[in-house]
């Protein structure tokens, strides 16, 4: 997926379609009198500001668009081309990771994420689950004691409240 | 006062104190270094050990891990890119850069040096001039606090390395964000989609993790299945003597250093603005006033030096307001503050006449910290790159669990963490576009200080913008940033100009 | 070779980290597996709690005086439970966050707030929150302070209440007075003003530690908070205090007069309370409350409570704590509409 050509393109959408969800709360704030300038101000400024500056942003794509066309197209570099779907997978793994915190308690939802995210991130060859889920085991239980038990950074037991 | 310094030594070189310096500045150091855990959180957890100690024993613990928390930060901002506290954001512009140049170790040492030489000059201050600077910083009240904000927001315009445009729109991102909750004052929700969770607002430890450190980690799993890219890039320790760069180039860095360190120090002293702000408005003049601006971002040593000796410099600059005058400068020094007054101290102008054998133990507590400081970073500079011969696919992980852990510590509330997911994928994005990060985070950071100050001023003014203009260090700082914005533009409009002259020819 | 090198770090660490966790906390990690259950239902008044360490929730960020309350009494309930006491901060909406949080957290007592009436209740006139004394089990109050002081800059000359009441009639609006606006000193502000007539321009100040550089600055010309934290400003001359909340002049600044005294009909206290999700046994918010009660008659506690910010320590044990608590709403509910203004 070449990106480069659409970057202007999505850059402009991208903020616009920030700045419309944005302007779309502003009405739901209350304006109170206490403060000479009430607290929908601000939000309004940054809206308009947005805004505009989207608008400009794929303007400028458009007239990118424009000269390159008349110039007879761009060469596209052939690059080391990324492999997205780790990317995708790794913020997968981390949002299941956040959503298994409270329930299954830090230990067991650290375990089960490094294991993983280890295994998605290591080359074919050096993918050794045994291993990592060693390593997840040690590295879990060193970060619990030290900040549980040691500095009581209360982390959630889940599952395992009381045994642990 | 050299005799009260003298007996405040006395009072802190005892088996007691030494130990504590030693181990709760390397504690600092670690934890300032794991991004996702702070300067600020090292404290906090530390506090309740502090109890049971005499008040100058418990406050040598502090302000250890406070210093070691701050410039611990440089480490992995450095290494891998990801700002170990929210006060190291702008080393990573150019330290990592150094990085991946091969020149690591470079970076580190310039940053540990500086970081020493930032909080030195700041102690001194502290000891030397503190009530007077105290009485001078009385004379900011939210006008010049507003106008302050406004000018460090101005400069956005000149971190956007390329498209103006893109910077503005990321610098305006940032400042949304911190509309995002309870409004300042009247407490009106904005933007909360009816959830209380929302209605606290976004804090900047998640977002950053989120925005660094998550999404550098998707961009390393991209490449990192590839056999022969499973090694963070080879920092190589042979043939570095000392702290890896030589007197001549630190010597050439002594303007840039002097004029980070009064940055910092003055916005230290300023409650409500702290190491967090210093750094990137450091970095910003730095970028500005250099003969070479466009080498900024590539991998310099000044990019480094005017970051790390501003946040560190605001450490002392922080303490001032409240050793002084009993106000905390930033989080860090509220907690001092409850350390204190849990040993039923109050600290503020009578506490310098009652205690004076605390306050300069203090002092002098943090000036060996500062020195253990240097000693330790110098010793462990090679052992933290020897770090970084784990694989990613195992090193990163691992910090992103106790990131984690550190987005959760900082509320006990899961939201926080899911906040940290949310910018790691805007974060990605703002990699895929291109679009640069700092301007964001400037914007953040600034963002409710803007809001704030400029609604509480008003109301004093009853809702009259004249005292912006007319008081002085308030007009002042307007107009500097009316300046600078209109020489951008002009700048800007000429090399366009310049530009489709080019094109045409 | 590589994976030699990780086990033995991880053996380092794991050992290290024994021994961080000896110097911690004693007796929470071995709980018995059946405390989940134990806490519920015990209808006999007799109850197991706590049999693992308690997160006593401040709902404001570490360092200010509600922290402060907490972590000391934190120290003493260690030891009259048993149990490891850690204050967590949450905080978020003058309070609102880390209330919430309680209010939905499990009912089994490990969680537990502390917070004052002077927030909850400014929070729920302003609609910011619904939460009420009724959304909690009110174990009961830790601390009343009744110590809010209104107090001038000392370079506006004016050394007495009545003077500047006066003043302040005379022309109205031209005097700031600094409060934090969505909060408790903002309600004291609204009482006085509706008691004397005088109208005084609020100016939002967020909080004690910028109130106090605003009156040393000569930014604003008045402020309320609690006597506490203007104490060492007011003894080196700085601040001067006019006249106090409570109901009768405090032993511990005996020359400040009362609003009552003065002729007007103001007083305000805010209570400070330990607060247990609703469904909570009553057998444990009972053992909290006789805890609480015990902390108040160790004379170390009391001396340090009120050398530090001048408030005796009071206290009001379950049951009685929650009708005090309604007293509060009933005296400060009428000014909803005032606030809102």
């Amino acid at each position: 997926m070449k990106l480069k050509k659409y970057e202007d393109w999505l850059t402009g959408a991208f903020f616009l379609a920030v700045t419309l969800v944005y302007a779309s709360q502003i009405p739901l704030i209350k304006r109170t009198k206490i403060s000479p300038v009430n607290s929908a101000f601000l939000p309004t400024i940054v809206a308009i500001c947005m805004g505009a500056l989207a608008l400009v942003q794929l303007y400028m794509a458009f007239r990118n668009w424009k000269q390159a066309k008349a110039a007879g197209g761009t060469q596209e570099k052939a690059e080391d081309s990324p492999d997205y779907r780790r990317a995708v997978y790794t913020l997968a793994t981390a949002l299941i990771y956040v959503m298994l915190f409270k329930p299954l308690g830090f230990v067991l939802s650290s375990i089960l994420y490094l294991t993983v995210q280890m295994s998605v991130m290591a080359p074919k060859e050096e993918r050794r689950p045994l291993r990592f889920l060693l390593i997840s085991v040690i590295a879990v239980a060193v970060i619990y004691l030290i900040f549980h038990n040691g500095l009581s950074l209360l982390l959630p037991g889940g599952v395992l409240t009381g045994i642990l | 006062m050299l005799e009260s310094l003298a007996t405040g030594a006395a009072a802190v070189c005892n088996p007691l104190g030494i130990l504590l310096i030693l181990l709760c500045t390397a504690a600092g150091i670690i934890f300032g270094s794991i991004p996702g855990l702070s300067a600020t959180m090292a404290i906090a957890l530390f506090l309740p050990v502090s109890y049971g100690m005499t008040p100058l024993m418990g406050m040598t613990m502090l302000v250890s891990v406070y210093i070691g928390g701050v410039s611990g930060g440089l480490i992995s901002a450095i290494l891998l890119k990801m700002p170990g506290t929210p006060s190291s954001v702008a080393t990573c512009f150019d330290g990592y850069p150094l990085t991946q140049k091969g020149q690591g170790i470079k970076a580190l040492g310039v940053g540990v040096f500086f970081s020493f030489l930032g909080t030195l000059f700041s102690i001194v201050a502290l000891i030397a001039i503190a009530p007077n600077l105290a009485t001078l910083a009385l004379k900011f009240g939210d006008f010049e606090y507003f106008s302050i904000a406004v000018f460090s927001l101005t400069m956005i315009a000149s971190l956007s390395s390329g498209s103006m445009v893109k910077g503005l729109l990321s610098g305006f991102l940032g400042v949304l964000l911190t509309t995002v909750g309870m409004a300042p004052i009247d407490a009106a929700a904005r933007f909360t989609f009816g959830s209380t969770q929302m209605g606290a607002g976004l804090d900047i430890l998640p977002v950053l993790i989120g925005m660094f450190a998550l999404s550098e980690i998707m961009v390393t799993a991209e490449t990192s299945a590839k056999k022969d890219r499973t090694q963070i890039v080879q920092v190589s320790t042979r043939g570095v003597k000392g702290f890896g760069f030589s007197v001549a180039e630190g010597l050439g860095q002594w303007w840039n250093a002097l004029r980070s360190a009064l940055i910092g120090l003055a916005i230290g002293i300023l409650p409500g603005l702290g190491g967090s702000t210093s750094n990137l408005i450091a970095y910003t003049v730095a970028k500005n006033q250099s003969s070479y601006p466009e080498k900024f971002g590539t991998g310099i040593i000044d990019g480094v030096v005017a970051t790390e000796t501003a946040n560190n410099a605001s450490v002392g600059g922080a303490l001032i307001p409240l050793l002084t005058l009993g106000i905390p400068g930033d989080m860090a020094t509220a907690m001092l503050l409850g350390g204190l007054m849990i040993h039923g101290l109050q600290p503020g102008p009578l506490l310098f006449q009652e205690q004076p054998v605390l306050m300069y133990g203090i002092f002098i507590a943090m000036l060996l910290s500062n020195l253990v400081m240097l000693i330790e970073e110098f010793f462990g500079l090679r052992i933290f790159v020897s770090l970084l011969k784990t694989p990613k696919y195992i090193l990163l992980p691992i910090i992103f669990v106790l990131c984690i852990v550190g987005a959760f510590g900082l509320n006990n509330r899961v939201f926080d963490t899911y906040v940290v997911i949310a910018f790691g994928l805007v974060g990605y994005i703002f990699i895929k576009l291109h679009l640069p990060v700092a301007p964001m985070i400037m914007g953040f950071v600034l963002g409710e200080t803007v809001e704030t100050y400029m609604r509480r001023a008003l109301m004093n003014s009853k809702g009259s913008w004249m005292p912006f203009l007319t008081r002085p260090i308030s007009g002042a700082f307007l107009a500097i940033a009316a300046f600078s914005v209109v020489y951008i533009i002009v700048k800007n409009v000429r090399a366009y100009r310049r530009q489709k002259q080019n094109n045409a020819l | 070779m590589k994976a030699k090198k990780l086990l033995a770090l991880g053996l380092a660490g794991t050992m290290a980290a024994m021994c961080f966790a000896g110097c911690g906390s004693s007796a929470s990690s071995l709980a018995p597996a059946s405390s989940a259950g134990s806490a519920a239902q015990q209808g006999s008044g007799e109850t197991n709690w706590p049999e693992r360490g308690i997160s006593l929730v401040v709902p404001f960020a570490a360092g200010g005086d509600t922290d402060y309350y907490a972590r000391l009494y934190a120290k003493y309930l260690e030891e009259e439970l048993g149990q490891t006491v850690t204050v967590v901060n949450t905080e978020g909406s003058g309070g609102t966050v880390g209330a919430q949080t309680v209010a939905d957290a499990e009912p089994d007592g490990y969680t537990i707030l502390f917070y004052h009436t002077g927030n909850l209740y400014a929070n729920k006139m302003l609609g910011v929150s619904e939460l009420d004394q009724n959304s909690f089990e009110i174990a009961c109050i830790g601390e009343v302070d009744d110590t809010n002081t209104l107090c001038v800059r000392s370079s506006l000359r004016i050394d007495n209440a009545e003077d500047f009441i006066e003043a302040a009639k005379a022309e109205p609006d031209k005097y700031s007075c600094a409060v934090t606006i969505s909060g408790f000193s903002y309600y004291t502000l609204c009482q006085l003003e509706d008691a004397s007539g005088m109208s005084l321009n609020p100016v939002d100040a967020g909080g004690a530690s910028a109130m106090i550089p605003a009156l040393l600055g000569d930014q604003v010309d008045a402020g309320i908070n609690s006597y506490g934290v203007f104490k060492q400003y007011v003894e080196d001359g700085s601040i001067i205090p006019l006249l106090t909340y409570g109901e009768e002049r405090s032993e511990y600044f005996p020359d400040v007069p009362t609003a009552k005294e003065l002729g007007y009909d103001c007083s305000a206290a805010r209570a400070y309370f330990f607060g247990l999700p609703k469904g909570t046994d009553p057998a444990i918010a009972q053992k909290l409350s006789d805890a609480v009660e015990k902390i108040q008659e160790n004379e170390e506690y009391t001396t340090n409570v009120s050398e530090t910010y001048c408030v005796t320590p009071q206290f009001k044990p379950y049951g009685e704590a929650l009708s005090y608590m309604d007293e509060i709403w009933a005296e400060m509910e009428p000014y909803t509409e005032i606030m809102n203004q």
